[in-house]
């Protein structure tokens, strides 16, 4: 023993070996999150009140001096707004109808709901094109003359869009449920409609609080829907575009950037600070509620469930369909002329969109759950610092980081500049963009071995790198997966932040769907969607198959 | 702990002056406290007390903001955990759900480097002695709780540790088999000579198979004794109402020299004249002739509960309510008038600490 001592006091106090390697390992997901998150919004917060006269409020002045410019900003509150309360209302339906009714097919129409994560944001607003545009099926068929493209084009497109994200959220929400608190109402003579009203909405109000704040989030940095079917219409994504790639005009560019990053910032802190509010709903004593049959209100249920199930099956069915018809509107016979890819750079952008996503969630893997593991080893005031980094990103629009990408690295002085207009800048920003829900879902299942394990393996005289290898990693590693695919799914459908960041050698698949949209080419728009959705889901059903091979349960790839 | 009693006993552990802070919160301030070579220390107290992170300092797993912790003398303080080699057990059984029953004994070995076969050999050697033997190749979650928390004794033990710390191992099971494992680790800790600190917040764990209880509250120690002192004789108000049943009075002003209770004096051995005392409901006996002697209180009958082994009478005396519990009380039922003595030696000053 003393000799155990007299070693560890060579060490001791500072330079334990342990201490030296969490701190190299911190260091190392460190450096990248400041370069890759802080730098690109310092430097669009730089440029933001860059002048020809030096730094000042000119920019600002002279935006919202603009009528235009503040019409676009009360365009993009006014959409955001309205598809925000129809998402909730709609998505508090269907959750509520998943967990507190007995409606039959649950795990189906669960699954449906989610469809539309699987797919560029953009594909919701082609398909309701193809359903509702000029030329759609219900203009065709009945001649109603419909104008969907503008306000309502943007609000339905990006309520669709929103909606799995407000149903992930409110489903969590209400599948917890104290049996206690309806009883006692029962009890004491209260009708369904008052224990909804005083028991179900007060105990879910931080879960609706919080996906409100989400989806709103989700809607104003929207990029893909507003692109195709805003027409006239402009919001502040596009404008941003519009501003940088098509004038080159980066001083608006970065005072949208600032604009959009307000109430985004706003929405991501108050969603921070309900649901660190919402752990006291349940105790330990609480009973879980049992679900009873009551066949007319479960009926009800389902038929508005499915309502909602085929109307999301629509517009994707829709946008499957045309990728095979000949020539929307005018040929509608069926071909497979779309797959041939035979315009632009073919199949290449989807490859490229693989290899992109497969790096970024090799990237990710590494340093987003390295990030979250070495935060719950450090237990210095570096751990805040870190973890604040870390969940950054949730309030960075991807327009807003893709600006603030170029405004940092397009610059021969940076090092970074190295990587400028590759495809591992296009998988890191990726990886960045979306690290604070990747990191919370690496926080998670780290938090599960960082308690008791970790501490069990230190007392037995494990160190840092063999607790690692024997203890966390063998535990944790479905997680790590789950990490990984989300960050491959992300990857293969968004749009926003790298559609500043590409090249024509470095096009990825869902850029290409806006171009060929862009170009009039819809059909192939379409096959390209229809592509990209086919892998995403051939990889989440590879890796669910995957996980429960090696006896894995309970560990859900949808996020 | 008198310097006499520190030169007569083997200290093996000794904590000094520690201290640490959560953000605003002091969850230890300035604890002192030596623990003897080969003995059996409980910590206990209310959740909140202290007493885990007191045994975290001493394990390791928190670094102190202040004070030394001594090992025979050698500085303990900096050392690591891993470098500590105390064997720990925590309530959550915290075994590796990855490997079997004998890979987590083998763990702390292989760290070590033990040879194969030592290895192998002290794994069985371990799972012998808390009676798995034939659990050996099976995974954590196809054991019980009761099996878990065994085996996780027999991997704490496995590296021969200079020291066993149990964060209250027993508080996840079942009372039955929580009744077992008690009288199993205390055998176990007597056979090995261990010497063995063991947090808790049950008093009955403690008393049954502590040497030596420390009672802690808001941060400090109350008092360190066996169960026979800190019953007998405690030194605060918060052990005598933690350890067991007390009455607390609060005595009238002056009446004959002395406080008193309604009028009447009290009077005490230990010649105390604290005016908030202490007296065990075993120790108020019930006086036949209600005006005789010294002592004797007279007072209504609040409540009687009948207990089985012993009935437990309340009784109202000058608005002050004193619990009694004896084994024959018959005739006594509520409403009644009852006179009761509180034995001079029996009464406990409970001032100084009284809020």
């Amino acid at each position: 023993m003393n000799q155990i001592v007299a070693t560890a006091r060579r060490f001791a106090p500072s330079l334990d070996g342990d201490k030296l390697i969490v701190a190299a390992f911190a260091i190392i997901v460190a450096v990248p999150l400041f370069v890759f998150v802080v730098l690109p919004l310092a430097s669009i917060l730089k440029r933001s009140f860059a002048t020809a006269e030096g730094y000042g409020l000119g920019n600002y002045v002279q935006y919202f001096g603009d009528a235009r410019f503040v019409g676009i900003v009360g365009n993009t509150l006014l959409v955001a707004a309205c598809a925000t309360a129809i998402t909730i209302v709609l998505a508090y339906g269907f959750a509520y109808a998943m967990h507190r009714s007995a409606m039959p097919f649950k795990r189906t129409l669960g699954l449906v709901a989610l469809v539309p994560l699987f797919a560029p944001s953009l594909v919701q607003a082609l398909g309701v094109l193809f359903l509702l545009g000029r030329n759609g099926i219900i203009n065709r068929t009945f001649d109603l003359g419909i104008d969907i493209y503008g306000f309502w084009g943007i609000v339905v497109a990006d309520v669709f869009y929103s909606f799995p994200h407000a149903y992930l959220i409110l489903s969590a929400a209400l599948a917890v449920a104290d049996a206690r608190l309806y009883e006692s109402g029962r009890t004491l003579g209260a009708s369904d409609l008052r224990l909804f009203f005083t028991v179900t909405l007060p105990s879910t109000k931080y879960g609706l609080m919080s996906a409100i704040f989400i989806v709103f989030t989700i809607v104003i940095t929207d990029f893909g829907n507003p692109m195709v079917i805003g027409g006239d219409y402009d919001v502040l994504a596009t404008e941003i575009y519009n501003q940088v790639s098509g004038q080159a005009n980066f001083e608006m560019g970065a005072v949208i950037g600032m604009v959009l990053l307000v109430p985004a910032a706003i929405a991501v802190a108050v969603e921070k600070w309900v649901t660190r509010r919402q752990y006291a709903v349940i105790g330990a004593h609480s009973q879980p509620l049992s679900v009873r049959p009551d066949r007319r209100f479960d009926r009800i249920m389902f038929g508005y469930a499915l309502v909602i199930c085929i109307a999301i099956l629509a517009v994707v069915g829709i946008v499957f369909f045309a990728s095979f018809v000949r020539l929307w509107p005018y040929n509608m016979s069926l071909s497979l002329r779309h797959y041939a890819f035979d315009v632009q750079n073919g199949m290449q952008p989807l490859w490229t969109s693989i290899y992109v996503s497969l790096l970024a969630a090799v990237i990710g893997i590494i340093f987003v759950t390295g990030a979250a593991y070495v935060i719950h080893k450090i237990r210095s005031r570096w751990a805040g610092v870190l973890y604040f980094m870390s969940i950054l990103p949730a309030a960075v629009p991807g327009m807003v980081l893709g600006l603030g990408y170029i405004l940092a690295f397009n610059d021969p002085d940076n090092p970074v500049y190295m990587i400028y207009g590759t495809l591992l800048i296009l998988a890191i920003c990726n990886v960045y963009h979306y690290h604070a829900q990747g990191f919370l879902i690496a926080t998670t299942s780290v938090k599960q071995v960082s308690g008791t394990f970790d501490e069990a393996s230190t007392t037995l005289g494990a160190g840092f790198l063999r607790t690692m290898r024997s203890i966390t990693l063998p535990i944790i590693w479905p997680s790590v997966i789950s990490v990984g695919v989300f960050f491959f799914v992300r990857s293969m459908v968004t749009l926003s932040a790298v559609i500043f960041l590409i090249t024509p050698s470095t096009q990825l698949a869902a850029v290409s769907v806006l171009l060929l949209d862009d170009a009039g080419n819809q059909n192939q728009a379409a096959a390209f969607s229809v592509c990209i959705m086919l892998v995403v889901v051939a990889v989440l059903v590879l890796f669910q198959l995957l996980l429960r091979a090696c006896g894995v349960r309970g560990e859900s790839l949808i996020r | 702990m008198s310097p006499s009693d520190r030169i007569t006993r083997n200290v093996f552990l000794s904590l000094r002056d520690i201290g640490k802070n959560f953000g605003a919160v002091a969850a230890l301030k300035s604890v002192s406290l030596d623990v003897e070579h080969g003995s059996f220390v409980c910590f206990l107290g209310p959740s909140g007390c202290g007493k885990t992170t007191l045994l975290r300092v001493v394990a390791g797993l928190e670094e102190p903001d202040s004070g030394e912790i001594l090992l025979e003398g050698s500085d303990l303080t900096r050392v690591p955990a891993r470098l500590r080699n105390f064997g720990v057990v925590f309530q959550s059984y915290s075994l590796f759900p990855n490997m079997t029953v004998a890979h987590n004994v083998a763990y702390g070995l292989n760290c070590r480097k033990w040879p194969a076969p030592r290895v192998a050999e002290r794994v069985k050697r371990m799972l012998e002695l808390v009676h798995l033997a034939d659990q050996a190749g099976k995974y954590p979650h196809q054991l019980s709780g009761g099996q878990q928390q065994r085996v996780a004794l027999a991997r704490a033990l496995a590296p021969e540790p200079r020291m066993l710390l149990l964060d209250e191992p027993l508080s996840a099971l079942d009372a039955k088999v929580r009744e077992d494992l008690r009288g199993e680790i205390r055998d176990l800790q007597k056979e090995l000579g261990i010497t063995t600190i063991m947090v808790t917040h049950d008093q009955d764990e403690a008393m049954e198979m502590a040497d030596r209880i420390v009672v802690m509250s808001h941060g400090v120690i109350d008092q360190v004794g066996s169960a026979v002192e800190l019953y007998t004789a405690p030194a605060t108000r918060f052990v005598a109402e933690f350890i067991g049943r007390i009455n607390v009075l609060r005595l009238d002003g002056d009446v004959g020299g002395a406080p008193g209770i309604g009028g009447l004096p009290l009077h005490r051995e230990r010649g105390g004249r604290s005016r908030t005392i202490g007296i065990r409901p075993e120790d108020v006996e019930i006086v036949d002739e209600p005006t005789a002697g010294d002592n004797v209180f007279t007072g209504q009958v609040d409540k009687v509960v009948y207990l089985g082994n012993l009935t437990r009478v309340t009784l109202d005396i000058a608005g002050q309510k004193i619990a009694l519990e004896q084994r024959d009380c018959a005739g006594v039922a509520p409403g009644a008038t009852l006179s009761v003595r509180i034995p001079p030696g029996a009464i406990h000053d409970l001032e100084g600490i009284d809020t």
